[in-house]
């Protein structure tokens, strides 16, 4: 006769038994994918590797320079063409301008002929005036006030 | 065990006697005693459960470490430039082989392989697959897409095995530097010879000092010049004159390392840092700069330079002979051969070798290749030498032992031994550091001595020999060197050596280049001259201009005062009566 807790033993024996099986199945099948993606993961380093040395060899510069004679154009640019934000002739602004004109006129002038000084100066000060001030208004406007 | 103890056991006690009594005391003591036991047992272990599952590290053991990623192994490391740019690596490719015994018909197989890949050697494979070996090569270095079709051609026999291949994606650009390696995954030349057991070893991409932009640039137009006056060789480089790191090295002819033929050919040959010339008048820098550092003579001072100087039977002559007292900045701007004798002559020959000694020339080059020439020096050093190596003769040196000496001239008097290799991380190594600072190098030459020494090359630029070498907003100051080539034991006018050494800004030098071509032809363009002013000066102004701007450097207003204040020369002379013999 079999009693109820060894009955109970071996059900649960049985349930156990069949959870180990199906988790280690499914673990071997999960194990199976993880080589399978590592292989791929390896596969796709390597064309990745490969298309390194692919995209080296189309980037070479005489190759750029070539495809850019062809279908850009591009130059290279002269010194002439490179200067720093400090060297640029500073930008005016009318609202502060009241109170440092004098300050501001002596720095630019450093920086910028005469000539051109007033025409900038012209064209900065009073956008409201700019709009329907003709070009010979502007250079009257001398600049100072706005 | 409980229940098994009667429940009627205290009713029936006093039927049982005394000897009965006792042994079923005993008993009960002792399972007691065993109970205790495993209570405490199984106590410890119920308690060390819990703390293995769920104070410990109550997971499964991890799977992931069990089956790691495997990473790429590779027989050799791959090289990059200072950018990460790829300059060499190693790929897969297949090799295709054949067991000749199952192939069925061998005029179809080899019919249907030359369909896919057309440089197949038919009669070879042919002879190879009637053959009666198990086992023959059919080709080497198939492609993914080629391995991919010659399966699909379903041919009996045929099977591949992997093998590896080095790339160079730049080929000839990188040759000299990167050398190349064998079938045999060794390095046989340049930095893959010299760096062969780091290459080997660790799968870590190993990082050069090279710009492959400035390379190419520099290949470019020294191929340009190569070509133009069909020299039978030219070298160049360019190298960071605060740290000695070579940004570019071009040596000419060269080759295609991934396809190196006839090893031992011309085009093998590194001229740049292999080949010892008896440079020229590149030199004269050297010997000023002595001679101001040893205080025989000052920048105001000169030398009679009217006659030549008899030695012997030789005599010592000027190319552009002026014919009259000439001050030091003279010297170096109309090239005074008598000028600079005479100025070596008064710091003698062991001060002489001396400074050349701490510069570096009379040892071989410190750089990372196995291809480095060994100087060839005086011996006995005579004063007849000291003489003639203050010119540029009678000392024969390698193109980058001399750059390496130049940028030391420049950049405040200390010398960094020439490196392949980044010296600063790059992070650091675009600030704008004043030149004293930075890696240990080794002082040979007082900064005050160095800024005249700047002010004599931008001056021989502006108004000498090396005019051709102005670059608007660089302020280039250089030397030129045009050497007659020792032929058949004398020196020849017809066989020219011609160079210019450069660096740039001259206000606070960046960068030395070093131009050379061996025996250029004069051309119309030229009017005939195969000088170094008239040769290598423009390859230089165009790499200059080039490069100038792709490596960062601000524009320099010449005509600023500041400027001109810094890179004033008093060039007139003032007479014999200040000669300081």
């Amino acid at each position: 006769m079999i009693r109820p807790m060894t009955l109970a033993c071996l059900v649960l024996l049985a349930i156990f038994g069949f959870g180990l099986f199906k988790i280690q199945h499914e673990v071997q099948i999960m194990e199976a994918e993880l080589t399978r993606l590592h292989g791929n993961i390896l596969n796709d380093q390597e064309a990745i590797h490969a298309l390194n040395a692919d995209w080296s060899y189309l980037n070479r510069p005489r190759q750029l320079q070539k495809l850019n004679t062809k279908f850009l154009g591009f130059t290279p640019f002269s010194a002439e063409r490179i200067t720093t934000i400090k060297a640029l002739p500073m930008r005016h602004d009318p609202a502060s301008s009241k109170q440092t004109t004098g300050e501001n006129k002596s720095l630019e002038q450093g920086l910028t002929s005469p000539s051109s000084h007033d025409v900038r100066q012209a064209l900065l000060t009073g956008d409201a005036s700019e709009k329907d001030a003709s070009p010979a208004s502007l250079a009257i406007n001398t600049g100072g006030a706005p | 065990m409980i229940r098994q103890n009667p429940p009627s056991y205290t009713k029936g006690c006093q039927a049982l006697d005394g000897i009965t009594k006792q042994a079923l005391d005993t008993a009960r003591n002792r399972l007691l005693m065993i109970g205790a036991l495993f209570l405490v047992t199984f106590t410890v272990i119920g308690a060390r459960l819990i703390g293995l599952t769920m104070m410990h590290d109550g997971h499964e053991p991890r799977l992931v470490q069990a089956t790691e990623l495997g990473t790429l192994k590779r027989e050799r490391a791959d090289i990059l430039d200072r950018n990460g740019i790829l300059l060499a690596t190693s790929l897969r490719t297949h090799w295709l082989y054949a067991h000749p015994q199952q192939i069925l018909d061998i005029d179809e197989a080899v019919d249907k392989l030359k369909s896919v890949l057309p440089n197949l050697e038919e009669k070879l494979a042919r002879s190879r697959l009637a053959s009666d070996r198990s086992f023959v090569w059919i080709y080497r270095h198939l492609t993914p897409r080629q391995k991919y079709t010659v399966n699909s051609l379903g041919i009996l026999g045929l099977d591949f095995q992997n093998e590896e291949k080095r790339i160079y994606p730049h080929r000839n650009l990188t040759a000299h530097v990167l050398g190349f390696s064998g079938n045999d995954h060794h390095g046989l030349a340049g930095v893959e010879h010299f760096m062969n057991k780091e290459l080997r070893s660790s799968s870590e991409p190993i990082r050069l000092s090279l710009d492959i932009r400035v390379q190419s640039i520099l290949h470019e137009e020294l191929s340009r010049a190569h070509q133009h006056h069909q020299a039978i060789g030219s070298a160049g480089l360019m190298m960071d004159a605060r740290n000695g790191e070579v940004l570019a090295l071009v040596s000419l002819p060269d080759f295609d390392p991934n396809n190196p033929r006839n090893r031992d050919g011309e085009a093998f040959f590194n001229r740049a840092t292999l080949g010892v010339y008896e440079m020229g008048s590149t030199f004269k820098i050297f010997t000023a700069a002595m001679a101001l550092e040893s205080g025989t003579v000052g920048l105001d001072g000169g030398y009679d330079a009217t006659e030549p100087i008899g030695m012997g039977h030789d005599a010592i002559s000027d190319y552009h002979p002026q014919g009259r007292w000439l001050s030091v900045p003279e010297i170096l701007i109309h090239s005074s051969n008598i000028g600079a004798a005479k100025m070596a002559s008064d710091v003698g020959t062991t001060g002489q070798r001396a400074f050349l000694g701490k510069l570096g020339l009379l040892s071989p080059a410190s750089i990372e290749l196995p291809e480095v020439g060994k100087p060839l020096v005086p011996s006995p050093w005579s004063e007849l030498n000291t003489m003639t190596v203050a010119y540029g003769h009678g000392l024969a040196i390698s193109p980058v032992q001399l750059a390496t000496g130049a940028a030391a001239m420049v950049n405040g008097g200390i010398l960094y031994p020439a490196t392949l290799f980044p010296r600063v991380p790059k992070e650091t190594g675009k600030d704008e550091r004043p030149p004293e600072t930075g890696e240990p190098g080794s002082r040979v030459l007082s900064p005050e001595i160095s800024e005249q020494v700047r002010r004599l090359m931008r001056v021989v630029v502006a108004k000498g020999t090396g005019k051709r070498a102005k670059v608007n907003g660089y302020l280039v100051g250089g030397k030129t060197g045009t050497a007659e080539k020792l032929v058949d034991g004398d020196y020849s006018a017809k066989a020219l050596l011609s160079s210019f050494v450069s660096a740039f800004p001259m206000t606070a030098p960046r960068y030395v280049l070093f131009v050379m071509l061996d025996e250029p032809k004069g051309t119309e363009k030229t009017n005939g001259y195969a000088t170094g002013g008239w040769v290598a000066a423009p390859v230089a102004r165009r790499v200059i201009s080039r490069t100038g701007p792709l490596l960062g450097i601000l524009p320099i207003d010449e005509g600023a005062p500041e400027v001109q204040r810094k890179m004033f020369v008093d060039v007139a002379p003032r007479g014999p009566s200040r000669v300081s013999y």
